[in-house]
């Protein structure tokens, strides 16, 4: 099981949004896609998804190229949430929920034991379930964020892709969000998420990617990717890094200088 | 704090509806000059069902039924099933509650599609014509809204609401010029003027059976592009890593909304807020899910229209009201109530 983009870029309009990339997300790792606004984050998401196709390149599934996998397959591989989900009608979160497992229901079938099996265990997983018949419009930024990721779940993709799930969050919120995304690629699956914080993401990923322009500056483990020399030149601003402590203390640890 | 939704079951709900539309057609067909007891309906109608009704030497109760007002409440309940079900699909698509045929400018197309089949005398050809060209109005037009005002799944509401207003001024504007280079011939003028005013009176057998086929047709693929519609709930990126095929469901879903409208158009003329107003109170008592709310607006919207019809005919007796003025007087003040609701959304 990998995905992988290898040497993709998408130009809209004759301007490069991503170009050349290359990056792949493995089971067992946090892929954290890190970058200024506009470097091509959400674009290599949406790229590794599938939701868009690279006007460069490749994007691949297990080595088959996206665009040939069928929809169907490939929604029950990878599983995207995007950024800042508006949510247009009074669903309740179990109906949300549900959604995830379009791929497995054929037009005119119903909802199996499986089917109910997969959709209980996702928001288990989630920890939703005490919210399950409430009104999915009204939910907090960090319970709809929540109920997003355990759709996903709900599709049983191995490959979970996430658009900055922590933009409008709280810091408490942010922490249990990434919590969950690290308990799941510690328990196997391949999670890449774009953020915009980077001592979050030296504390939860295990591995980064730093762009710039759409283009990327450096890929590896966290720790190796995150320099003074790359954040510096990448974020153009002055830091120092502390030891990373170890990630049940909260702490944080880079510091801007000025 | 938010709380648990509760819903009724929904198979009561669609029993309920169900039941409702039953009584509503048996009073409807029994009020009217000659009044007919809904008892003296039934067995009528039961008379009729096992010894086809030949339309000679018959009991003048049950020509009034057969002949005057049974195919007027069909074709109602069609009309009204149509819309609502367009409607309830058009607000899906575009992901917002606004969206309705006559709002954005679909039912106009659709008129001014059955006009031109009335004035370039295709209609007078083949009786599908009118139907067909509707649809095909409604289709335009419809596509062009959601090419206009749709960027990546998410319409401002503004901008859907501006854009029917621009096109329903437009097309009003090309049927009436169609009117004025046909006002020579007077019979044509009056029958167009027919459809921009809508209404039900003489409809009969041929309109039920024009207008039925396509009705259920379109039902049929609106119940089968439910879930379809669901996932657009959550934004276009989220519909395709769930595995839809984006582009496709949408024609699909548009080109299902411009069959319903345009059949609606074409037997009926334009009748105001039915898409707007049933698919909106209905998703209050069954919630969005399509797969529930799909049927439950067909059936409600049936009801709402026979029972708006049965008002134009009965309110002014002898004097009927038209059928658009009775559903707007409904309509409009909730039409106002949803943008008052909606008024940061629209001013954004």
């Amino acid at each position: 099981m990998s995905l992988a983009v290898d040497g993709a870029g998408l130009s809209i309009g004759g301007r490069w949004l991503v170009r050349d990339a290359s990056v792949r997300v493995e089971p067992g790792r946090f892929l954290a896609l890190l970058g200024p606004n506009g470097s091509g984050k959400s674009t290599l998401l949406r790229l590794l998804s599938g939701v868009w196709a690279p006007t460069e390149g490749r994007a691949l599934l297990d080595g088959a190229p996206l665009a040939r996998v069928p929809r169907r397959t490939l929604a029950r591989a990878v599983s995207l949430v995007p950024q800042d989900t508006h949510i247009a009608f009074a669903f309740t979160v179990r109906e949300i929920v549900a959604m995830g497992r379009h791929a497995h229901l054929g037009r005119f079938e119903r909802e199996r034991a499986a089917d109910r099996e997969a959709i209980a265990a996702a928001m288990l997983r989630a920890d939703i379930q005490s919210i399950a018949e409430r009104d999915a419009t009204e939910l907090s930024g960090g319970e709809r964020q929540r109920v997003l990721i355990a759709r996903s779940l709900a599709t049983e993709a191995r490959h979970l892709l996430l658009d900055e799930p922590t933009a409008s969050l709280d810091v408490a919120h942010a922490l249990d969000v990434l919590t969950l995304c690290r308990r799941l690629a510690d328990e196997g699956h391949a999670v890449a998420v774009a953020l915009h914080d980077l001592n979050l993401a030296r504390r939860f990923a295990t591995d980064a990617v730093l762009l710039r322009d759409g283009g990327v500056v450096a890929s590896g483990p966290v720790d190796e990717v995150l320099t003074r020399e790359t954040v510096g030149d990448v974020f153009g601003v002055a830091v120092s890094l502390a030891t990373p402590p170890p990630p049940e203390t909260g702490a944080v640890y880079v510091f801007s200088k000025r | 704090m938010t709380t648990a939704i509760a819903r009724p079951a929904f198979p009561v709900v669609l029993l309920g509806l169900l039941v409702a539309l039953l009584a509503i057609a048996v009073l409807a067909v029994g009020v009217g000059a000659v009044s007919i007891p809904p008892a003296r309906v039934i067995g009528l109608l039961a008379d009729a069902f096992h010894a086809p009704w030949s339309g000679r030497d018959a009991d003048p109760d049950l020509v009034i039924l057969m002949a005057l007002r049974l195919p007027r409440v069909i074709v109602a309940g069609l009309v009204g099933a149509a819309l609502a079900v367009a409607g309830t699909q058009m607000q899906g698509l575009f992901q917002n509650p606004m969206a309705a045929p006559d709002v954005i400018g679909t039912s106009t197309g659709a008129a001014l599609g059955a006009v031109l089949a009335l004035v370039l005398g295709l209609a007078q050809t083949h009786v599908i014509w009118i139907p067909a060209l509707s649809c095909l109005g409604a289709a335009i037009s419809l596509g062009v809204v959601y090419g206009l005002t749709t960027r990546r799944g998410r319409t401002p509401v503004a901008m859907l609401l501006l854009a029917g207003v621009a096109l329903n001024a437009l097309l009003g504007s090309l049927t009436a010029f169609t009117i004025t280079l046909q006002w020579v011939r007077y019979e044509v003028a009056q029958e167009v003027i027919f459809w921009l005013m809508g209404g039900l009176e003489d409809r009969t057998w041929t309109h039920v059976w024009l207008a039925g086929p396509l009705v259920a047709l379109g039902l049929a693929l609106a119940i089968a592009l439910s879930r379809d519609l669901d996932l657009f709930s959550t934004g276009e990126d989220a519909a395709a890593t769930l595995g839809l095929d984006v582009e496709r469901a949408k024609q699909r879903v548009l080109a299902v909304a411009a069959l319903l409208s345009g059949t609606a158009v074409a037997v009926c003329g334009v009748v105001g807020f039915v898409g707007l107003i049933v698919p909106h109170a209905l998703r209050l008592i069954v919630g969005p899910s399509h797969r529930r709310l799909v049927p439950a607006a067909a059936v409600a919207g049936a009801i709402f229209v026979i029972a708006a019809d049965l008002v134009a005919r009965t309110a002014l007796a002898p004097i009927e009201i038209r059928l658009g003025i009775i559903t707007g007087m409904c309509g409009a003040p909730f039409f106002l109530w949803l943008l008052v609701r909606y008024r940061r959304e629209v001013s954004r």
